[in-house]
């Protein structure tokens, strides 16, 4: 009995560092990926201080068609660009590129929505100060949309963590990948209830935080 | 009009010409709709001057002072603003003349997220002055416009005035030759308005700074400016000086908009009565005022003064009274009375004759 729950522990464990270790990587990299993907959405709206219909219209299909992938094919239609990328389909590491496929544009439109929310008034103010189209966005869109920006970065985390679920399913480790093999295959049902227990714990930690720090850095 | 020089009020005469404005048109064109918002439009603002735009609602006065700096681009026109040629601006050139003009908003416009320090210091690092001079700057801008002790306040925990203080010392941080106002005052209250116009005031006269003020209020003309244009329909109708517009308005638009602020209408019933005497509207200006010159009227002449309607406002600082007397006498008494008040640089108007 003891035996059992050690080395369910252990399973746990290890599982959870994986799950991080997807999430956390693919994460950053979708961020640094929709960051500019959502920015240039904005900027180049009509009206806007970069307008330009034909950059504007072409990302916006290109994000809409990653999209409307379910991620469950994104992954194994990806296969060839996963292996170019880092050398192996299965494992931690080769999930993290379907992840950011699946992450990158949709934080990409999360941004969008957050950026888009920026008075344009202020921006009026800045334009009339003689700022250039950088500065704005460093000097106006960005910081007036911080809290938002990680809010938005938090709904991406916690769909990034049952994403990578699903990765697991393929060879990817972690959570629910042990939830699915020993859970759900073997019929083990506590091995399923606490990991499901350790992802809702995950989850809720997970937004708690990203609620304080938005609701910390917002003035407005 | 030959009259200006003597209410002591700057006519903006004989300076040098700061902002002008030649044949401005500006179309918004959406769709297969078209909208003229400028039809035409020249305007001569001149260095030093505080110059004020009114018009109802649609005529135009935020398209107006939006093509000064070229928020809107003009659809044909020439606007130049201390000898250069805006439209003509793109890119780097055009951003380094906004530096040069500073513009304030009816709402404000300051960053939510930054304290007032940081707004006012932004367009300092955008100009490329060092932290440490930057500093020192926001310090002094803070004191000018009376916000010392707010420096690391949120805009959110801020009056409405007090916003439009900030915006005001952000505006003016890289020391611009123009400041436009655009509805400045028309989301604050009237003691607010008051004590923003004060402020206009005295940056125009401390630093110099010409202020080109758009507004559909005309106690902000009133308060501050010293010349003023009515607009309508896209386009300039009338203008002149302050005192000129409010004294002899000549549209209709202009008459309807001075006669709320100064209330200088002569009751209706006081022109449906009989009087013995002849009832004499006298516009009195300046230093004139204040003076005792009924009193004298009468001592000089064997006239007696009756007054029946009487009002007293200010343009600018001049003191502008309009008063309703019936005088009693000999004709050429009355007469000679009424002389004399010319000759005393009133403005009279004889509305019925005894
Ligand atoms: N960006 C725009 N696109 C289309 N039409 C516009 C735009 N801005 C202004 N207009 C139109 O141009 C006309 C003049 O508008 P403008 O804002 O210059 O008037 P205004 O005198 O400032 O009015 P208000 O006192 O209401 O601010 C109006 O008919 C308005 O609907
Ligand atoms: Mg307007």
């Amino acid at each position: 009995m003891d035996n059992h729950w050690a080395e369910l522990g252990s399973m746990l464990l290890q599982s959870l560092t994986e799950t991080a270790t997807m999430v956390s990587i693919s994460i950053v990299i979708s961020a640094l990926v929709g960051l500019p993907l959502g920015i240039i959405l904005v900027i180049t709206r009509e009206g806007h201080i970069a307008e330009n219909k034909w950059v504007h219209r072409l990302l916006g299909a290109l994000i809409n068609v990653l999209r409307s992938i379910p991620f469950i094919i994104l992954m194994v239609a990806i296969v060839p660009v996963t292996k170019a990328i880092v050398g192996t389909t299965i494992g931690t590491k080769a999930a993290i590129v379907p992840l950011v496929f699946y992450a990158g544009p949709y934080i990409g439109r999360l941004v969008e929505s957050s950026l888009m929310e920026v008075d344009k008034g202020v921006i009026e103010a800045f334009l009339a100060m003689g700022a250039s189209p950088l500065q704005i966005i460093w000097r106006v869109l960005l910081p007036e949309s911080i809290p938002s920006l990680i809010l938005g970065i938090t709904i991406a985390t916690v769909g990034l963590i049952g994403a990578s679920a699903m990765a697991g399913a393929i060879g990817g480790g972690g959570l629910g990948d042990l939830a699915i093999r020993y859970g759900y295959q073997q019929f083990e049902t506590d091995v399923m209830v606490i990991t499901v227990a350790v992802l809702v714990v995950l989850v809720q930690g997970i937004q708690t935080l990203g609620n304080l720090l938005a609701s910390r850095l917002r003035h407005g | 009009m030959c009259t200006r020089r003597k209410y002591g009020v700057r006519d903006g005469l004989g300076g040098s010409t700061l902002i002008e404005i030649k044949d401005l048109h500006k179309v918004y064109a959406f769709g297969e709709k078209q909208i003229e918002a400028l039809k035409g439009v020249n305007l001569r603002v001149e260095k030093g001057e505080i110059y004020g735009v009114v018009g109802s609602s649609g005529a135009g006065k935020s398209s107006l002072i939006r093509c000064v700096n070229l928020l809107e681009k003009p659809t044909s026109g020439q606007i130049r603003v201390g000898g250069l040629d805006i439209t003509s601006l793109k890119g780097a050139e055009l951003r380094d003349a906004r530096k040069r003009i500073g513009m304030i908003f009816q709402h404000f416009n300051l960053l939510s997220n930054k304290t007032v320090f940081h707004n006012v210091v932004v367009p300092l690092y955008l100009a490329g002055v060092g932290k440490k001079e930057a500093a020192q700057r926001v310090v002094d801008l803070l004191h000018l416009v009376n916000l010392d002790a707010k420096a690391n306040a949120y805009p959110g925990q801020l009056s409405g005035g007090q916003k439009q203080r900030v915006a005001i010392a952000r505006a003016l941080a890289t020391n611009p030759e123009v400041l436009l106002c655009d509805e400045a005052t028309s989301a604050l209250d009237p003691q607010t308005t008051d004590s923003i116009l004060q402020l206009l005031k005295e940056i125009n006269r401390t630093l110099g700074i010409t202020i080109l003020i758009i507004t559909h209020e005309m106690n902000v003309v009133r308060e501050i400016c010293d010349r003023v244009a009515v607009m309508e329909d896209g386009q300039i109708i009338e203008e002149g000086t302050v005192v000129e517009l409010f004294t002899m308005p000549r549209t209709e638009t202009a008459k309807a908009f001075t006669k709320a602020v100064m209330g200088d209408s002569v009751p209706d019933d006081l022109l449906n009565r009989s009087h013995a005497g002849q009832l004499v509207k006298i516009t009195f200006l300046g230093p004139h005022a204040s003076d005792p010159i009924l009193s004298t009227l009468s001592k000089r002449f064997p006239v007696y003064a009756n007054v029946l309607h009487g009002h007293i406002a200010k343009i600018k600082d001049v003191p502008f009274g309009i008063l309703v007397v019936e005088l009693t006498g000999e004709k050429d008494n009355i007469l000679a009375g009424i002389e004399f008040l010319n000759q005393q640089g009133m403005k009279t108007e004889v509305l019925q004759h005894g």
